[in-house]
This record gives C-alpha cells, sequence and structure tokens, in this order.
C-alpha cells in the first residue's frame, strides 16, 4: 500500500511529540512529588511556630524540646506564683512570731526598769544608813569607854553601808548594761520587723504584679506570633493553586495522544481503490485535514502548558511574595521581643524586660530574706550574752542578799550593845530608824532579786523560744529560699529558651526554601516544552504544506475546487479522542456533529 | 475514613489524594482497574472503611467501566463511585451509570468541588 506522506518527515514529528510528552511529563511529575514535600515542610514549619505560641501561653504542647527543662512560660510562672504564696504565708507567720518575741523583750525591759527603781532606792538607803552609823559613830566616842563596843558596831555598820553603796552603783551600771543589751536586741528586732514589713508585705502583691505583667506581655506576645503564623499560612493558598494546575499534565498528556492517534501511520497509507476518484479525493482530502487537526490540537497543548506556566510563575511569585511579607513580620517581632531597643534604657529587649521584672522582684526577695535571718542568727547569739549577762547579775544579787543580812545582826548586836550600855540608852530610838532603814534595805534587796529572777525566767524562756523559732526559720526558710532559687532558676531558664527560640524562630525551614528552588527550576523546564511545541508545529507546517498539495492536485484533476469526507475513517479515529471539546473542534473543522455532553468541571449525580 | 483513586496518571492521583487529605480522608491509589481491584482486594473485611472509590475511565489493563462493574459483583458494591475523567459525552456517562458510578465529575477539577462532592456521599 502506498503511503500518503513521505516517513521522513512524519518520524521527526512522532519524535518530537514523544519528547514533548516525557518533558512535560517529567515536570509536572516532579511537580507533584515536591509539592506535597514542600506543604509537610510548611505545614511543619507552622506547627512549630504554634508550639511556640504554645509555649509562650501555658498551651498543652507535646513537643518534648518543649517539655524539657522549664517547661511551659505559663507553668514556671503558675509555679513560681504558689512558691511565693507559700512563702508569703510562712512569712507572716515570721511577722507574728517575731511580734511575740517583740512583746516579751517589752516585759523584760519593763522588769528591768524596775530593778533599776530599786537600786535607786537601796542606794539611798544605803546612804542613810552611813550617815546614820557616823552619827552612831560619834556617840560611841564620846561615851569614851563605854561606847567601846558599841564603837566597834558602828564602824561595821558603816563598812556595810558603803560596801552596800559601791555594790549598788556596781549593780546598778550593771543593771544598765543589760537594759542597754536589751535595747539593742529590742531595736534590732523593730529594724528586722520593719525591713521584712517594708517587703514581706508587698513582696506577694509585687510579685504578683510583675508575673501578670509579664503574662500580659506574653498575651501581646502570643497575639502578634499569631498573626506571623497566620500571615505565613496564607503561603498555603498559592500553593495549593499550583496543586491544582498539575493535574492538567493528564489532560496535556490526553491531548498529545490525540495528536498521535491522528498521526498514526494507519491514516497516512492508502486504502483507497486508485479507480475511484471519489475514493482518492475522500482519502487525499483526510489527510490533508490531520496536519489541520493537529496544529488545532498542538495549539490547545500549548494553550494549557503556557497557562500551566503563568499559573506556577505568577503564584510562585505570589507566593515568594507572601513568605517576604510573613519573614517581614516575623523579623520584626524578633527584633521587638528578643533585641534591645532604641532608648530603652538599657532595659534590654521586650522579653528581657518582661522577665527582668519578675526576677529583679524574686532575686530581691531572696537577698531579704538571706539578710533578715543572718540579722536573726547574731540576735539569737545576742540573746545567749544577755541571758548569761542576766544570770551573772542574778547571783551578784543572790550574794548581795546574803550580804545585807549583815545589816540584822549588826542591828541586833548594836541594839543588845544599847540597852545595856546605860549611857547608850538615849540613843535607843534612833536606833529603831536603823532598824527600819536595815530591813527596808534587805527588803528592797530581796525585791530585787525578785525582779531579777523573774526577768530571768521571762527572758529566758523568750529567748530560747526566740532562738527555737531562728532555728526553725533558718531550716524552713532555706528550704523556701532553695524553692524560691529554683523557681528563679526555671524562670530564668524559661527566659533564656524563649530567647533563643524567638531568636532562632524561623516560618520557613531551610528545606522548605531548597524545595522551592526546586520548584522554580522545575517549572522553568516547562518553557522548553513550549519550544519543542514551535518545532511540532512547524513538522506540521511542512506535513500540511505535502498534503494539500497532494489534494488540490487532486481536486484539479477531477475538476473541483473541494470536497467534504464522506468515509467513516475521520469519525472512527475522533471516536478515540477522550476529551469533549476535542471531538466537538475535530467535528467542526470537518463539517459534522458531534454527541453534546458537560463541560470541564461540570458533576452529574445518579 | 479511607478513598481510593484509581488514575493511570499519577499527577492527577497526587492531586486528589492532596485535596482530600487535606479534608480528613485517608487516600489509597491505584494506577489501573486491576491494581484497583487489588487494593480492594487487600482491604476485604474492612469495607466499612472505605468511604468511596474515584475512578477514571480510560486506563490500561483495565478501563474504568469494567472496573466498576468487577467492583459490583465484590463485597464493595455499596461502596458509592465517582467517576472523574476528561470523558463528558451523555452516552459514556449513560454508560457508568448503567456499570453502577453513582456520579460523574468532568476533569479538571476545582478541589473544593471535590471535596463537596465527597461531603455529598460520605463524612471524614
Amino acid at each position: 500500500m502506498a503511503t500518503l506522506v513521505d516517513d521522513r518527515l512524519l518520524q521527526p514529528l512522532a519524535r518530537d511529540l514523544e519528547l514533548l510528552v516525557s518533558q512535560t511529563e517529567k515536570v509536572y511529575l516532579r511537580l507533584g512529588a515536591t509539592l506535597p514535600e514542600i506543604f509537610k515542610e510548611l505545614d511543619q514549619g507552622l506547627e512549630e511556630s504554634r508550639l511556640l505560641v504554645s509555649y509562650f501561653s501555658n498551651g498543652s504542647g507535646t513537643a518534648e524540646k518543649m517539655q524539657a527543662g522549664a517547661g511551659m512560660v505559663g507553668n514556671v510562672i503558675e509555679e513560681a506564683q504558689k512558691v511565693i504564696d507559700d512563702a508569703a504565708v510562712y512569712f507572716n507567720a515570721m511577722r507574728e512570731a517575731d511580734e511575740k518575741s517583740f512583746s516579751s523583750i517589752n516585759r523584760g525591759i519593763q522588769s528591768l526598769s524596775l530593778l533599776d527603781e530599786k537600786l535607786h532606792s537601796i542606794r539611798e538607803d544605803s546612804v542613810e544608813m552611813e550617815l546614820m552609823s557616823l552619827n552612831a559613830m560619834t556617840v560611841a566616842l564620846k561615851a569614851g569607854q563605854a561606847g567601846r563596843a558599841f564603837s566597834y558596831i558602828t564602824e561595821e555598820l558603816k563598812q556595810l553601808s558603803t560596801e552596800t553603796i559601791s555594790r549598788t552603783e556596781l549593780l546598778t551600771e550593771e543593771g544598765k548594761q543589760i537594759l542597754d543589751l536589751f535595747f539593742g536586741f529590742r531595736k534590732t528586732i523593730e529594724e528586722i520587723q520593719n525591713f521584712q514589713g517594708s517587703f514581706y508585705g508587698v513582696f506577694r502583691e509585687k510579685l504578683k504584679a510583675s508575673f501578670d505583667n509579664f503574662m500580659n506581655g506574653v498575651g501581646k506576645m502570643t497575639e502578634i506570633l499569631m498573626q506571623v503564623i497566620d500571615g505565613a499560612s496564607g503561603t498555603r493558598e498559592p500553593l495549593s493553586r499550583i496543586m491544582e494546575e498539575i493535574q492538567q499534565q493528564d489532560l496535556i498528556k490526553q491531548s498529545i495522544q490525540h495528536v498521535m492517534l491522528s498521526l498514526d501511520k494507519e491514516n497516512f497509507t492508502s486504502k483507497a481503490d486508485a479507480s475511484s476518484i471519489e475514493e482518492v479525493l475522500d482519502e487525499l482530502s483526510f489527510v490533508a485535514y490531520i496536519p489541520d487537526l493537529c496544529t488545532n490540537l498542538v495549539d490547545d497543548v500549548y494553550a494549557k502548558v503556557e497557562h500551566g506556566l503563568g499559573v506556577f510563575r505568577e503564584r510562585l511569585k505570589e507566593l515568594r511574595e507572601k513568605m517576604g511579607s510573613a519573614e517581614e513580620e516575623r523579623a520584626i517581632f524578633v527584633e521587638y521581643f528578643a533585641h534591645a531597643q532604641e532608648g530603652a534604657d538599657d532595659k534590654g529587649s521586650a522579653l528581657e524586660q518582661m522577665f527582668g521584672e519578675s526576677i529583679g522582684a524574686m532575686s530581691g526577695l531572696l537577698t531579704r530574706v538571706d539578710r533578715s535571718m543572718s540579722e536573726k542568727a547574731k540576735m539569737s547569739a545576742n540573746g545567749r550574752r544577755i541571758l548569761e549577762g542576766l544570770k551573772a547579775l542574778e547571783d551578784k544579787f543572790v550574794d548581795f542578799a546574803s550580804f545585807v543580812e549583815r545589816f540584822r545582826t549588826v542591828d541586833i548586836a548594836a541594839r543588845i550593845e544599847l540597852a545595856k550600855t546605860e549611857v547608850l540608852k538615849a540613843k535607843q530610838q534612833s536606833m529603831g530608824s536603823l532598824t527600819g532603814l536595815t530591813r527596808k534595805i534587805e527588803g528592797d534587796v530581796k525585791g530585787a532579786l525578785e525582779i531579777i529572777r523573774e526577768t530571768n525566767l521571762v527572758m529566758e524562756e523568750t529567748i530560747r523560744q526566740f532562738s527555737e523559732e531562728v532555728e526553725r526559720e533558718t531550716s524552713v526558710v532555706k528550704d523556701l529560699s532553695s524553692t524560691i532559687r529554683e523557681s528563679y532558676q526555671k524562670l530564668t531558664y524559661a527566659k533564656n529558651y524563649l530567647s533563643d527560640s524567638i531568636n532562632n524562630f524561623s516560618l520557613y525551614s531551610k528545606r522548605f526554601f531548597n524545595l522551592l528552588d526546586q520548584l522554580e527550576k522545575e517549572v522553568s523546564l516547562l518553557q522548553e516544552g513550549l519550544s519543542v511545541m514551535d518545532t511540532i508545529r512547524g513538522h506540521l507546517a511542512t506535513i500540511k504544506a505535502c498534503t494539500t498539495e497532494s489534494r488540490d492536485a487532486a481536486l484539479a484533476g477531477a475538476g473541483r475546487k473541494e470536497w467534504s469526507i464522506h468515509s467513516g475513517r475521520l469519525q472512527n479515529m475522533i471516536a478515540k479522542f477522550t476529551i469533549l471539546t476535542h471531538k466537538q473542534t475535530a467535528g467542526e473543522m470537518a463539517g459534522f456533529a458531534v454527541e453534546g455532553g458537560s463541560n470541564p468541571g461540570d458533576l452529574t449525580l445518579f | 475514613m479511607k478513598i481510593l483513586i484509581v488514575d493511570d496518571s499519577s499527577t492527577l492521583r497526587a492531586s486528589v489524594e492532596f485535596t482530600l487529605s487535606q479534608a480528613g480522608f485517608h487516600v489509597l491509589q491505584a494506577e489501573d482497574g486491576q491494581a484497583g481491584l487489588a487494593v480492594l482486594k487487600q482491604n476485604e473485611g474492612k469495607e466499612a472503611e472505605i468511604g468511596m472509590i474515584i475512578t477514571d475511565v480510560n486506563m490500561p489493563n483495565m478501563d474504568g467501566m469494567t472496573f466498576i462493574r468487577e467492583v459490583k459483583k465484590t463485597s464493595f458494591r455499596f461502596v458509592p463511585i465517582l467517576v472523574l475523567t476528561t470523558e463528558s459525552q451523555d452516552s459514556k456517562k449513560m454508560e457508568g451509570k448503567a456499570a453502577g458510578a453513582s456520579g460523574w465529575l468532568v476533569k479538571p477539577f476545582k478541589p473544593e468541588q471535590l471535596t463537596a462532592v465527597i461531603s455529598k456521599f460520605i463524612r471524614a
């Protein structure tokens, strides 16, 4: 059978069509494989960003790295708040205990003030006693030999009085010293109370306010970050449109197959009876029709590829713009929260400032607690010294009481001597005053001893309780400080972690950028497909020239100007087309009707 | 819920998979009717898990119409079948209906359109 078109024309065309199929298929297949990876990478980046947000806002992030170390910032704050609340309760209890000690010390001071009164009275009585003894000595001297014995007694009385005055002065001095120690002790308690009061009373509110400020800051950060992430989520849209477009490859492939089907060798093999001019004209008209149909189909493929290329480029441009905008917002976010701002008084970044207030308040609390406890430990030691002083004073008073008992002996001896010595009998009345004074001194000394004993008892109990309280507080505060310190460290860790996270915060991974670059390169390869189609058009034009010439020659030979294709070859060929628009185009070109149907995207439910 | 897509075009399958996975479906893939039947065979006993089958018409080895008719002979016969093809002639659609298809969507599709169609039959 004769070949109606030279194989040398058909073969390069077939090769280029194969090339077109393989080129477009390769590009679209790569796009189809790369795009899901890009989406995966994008979603992962956004998911990590959202996890960062949940880390800020005490969400329920699950990423291991977020849970490591300090845990969620919100949890750290909540934990710190609880620690502070516990500390506040304990510090209040400490203040109450200190107030109790303070009033006990005041009682001790009051007691010691009474002691001072007693000593003052003893001293005055002793001075009077001394005067009386001098008078008695004068009387004894005047009595001569008869008053000799009385003279010894009055001498003894004078010595006792002088010694009493001396001891009273000494005890007064020592009492004053102890009283000073008490005053010092009370002053220190007062200072500690004021010191603690100025801080313990307000630290809870201060810290709560700083935590609230911090959480408000975090809320703001979260809001901004969510806006950045939402902006970045917008990059899905152009990617989705690209993904939607890649299904066109199926239509492109089918369209090229229609061209290949039309250029099937069988269509260019003569089957007509050469003796029948009608059959020859019909066949040559069919063959001449094929290049036009194919050109039309190639134009459709060209339009599809060109449209695809346009969509890809346009969407990639849109994608890059959206990414650029999201990245810009991200950079502003990082700059604001993680980097120090100009004119921020060297307070560092917004994040540093947010944390700084809380961290500073906690650090201040720890410093004050340490100082307070150190002062109390010193006081505890001072308290022991006061007790030792009081004990020594008591011993001296016991000794003093025993000493003043000698007045009574002297008084008795004096009265006996006066009674038996006639010349001294007149003095018996004045000796009555001596006896009263002796008893008064003795009573006052005993009273003073009682005071000192009572003071000693009260103070011993107070200082013992205070020392025990300090010991207990030291232990509890040590644990409390350790917990606060731990909380403080967690807060610092959380701050550093947040700072690092924000600094390293990126919406798009490196792989995402690499895949995108790869996608752009692949898209540009479609341009080559357009060049191949230009070549295919050239081949078709040559074939058209050749087939048209044969057909026109046959028409001229038959004396005809045109010929309508009558055979079923064309319909049979078109029936194999799988795209309705191609069938319709072919029908329109050949002048026959094609069965109707739906448009692309039409849905029919049965 | 799983959806089986049977199409010889891998880019089309990728598009469908992307669209449906975004809507929360798990997508099974097969490149022609024969492979589609093999996938169904592997899932025997789990008929309730396959919510829908989407198939092309023109495929090598076993075309879409034959595939639909074969599916109707299996335990998956009650699973709705959507034909997704470039073919759109009324006669072809009638052929699909006769074979047992539940719907016919002409390529190319819009993602939102495909998910809307799927949601008419099943929920993710």
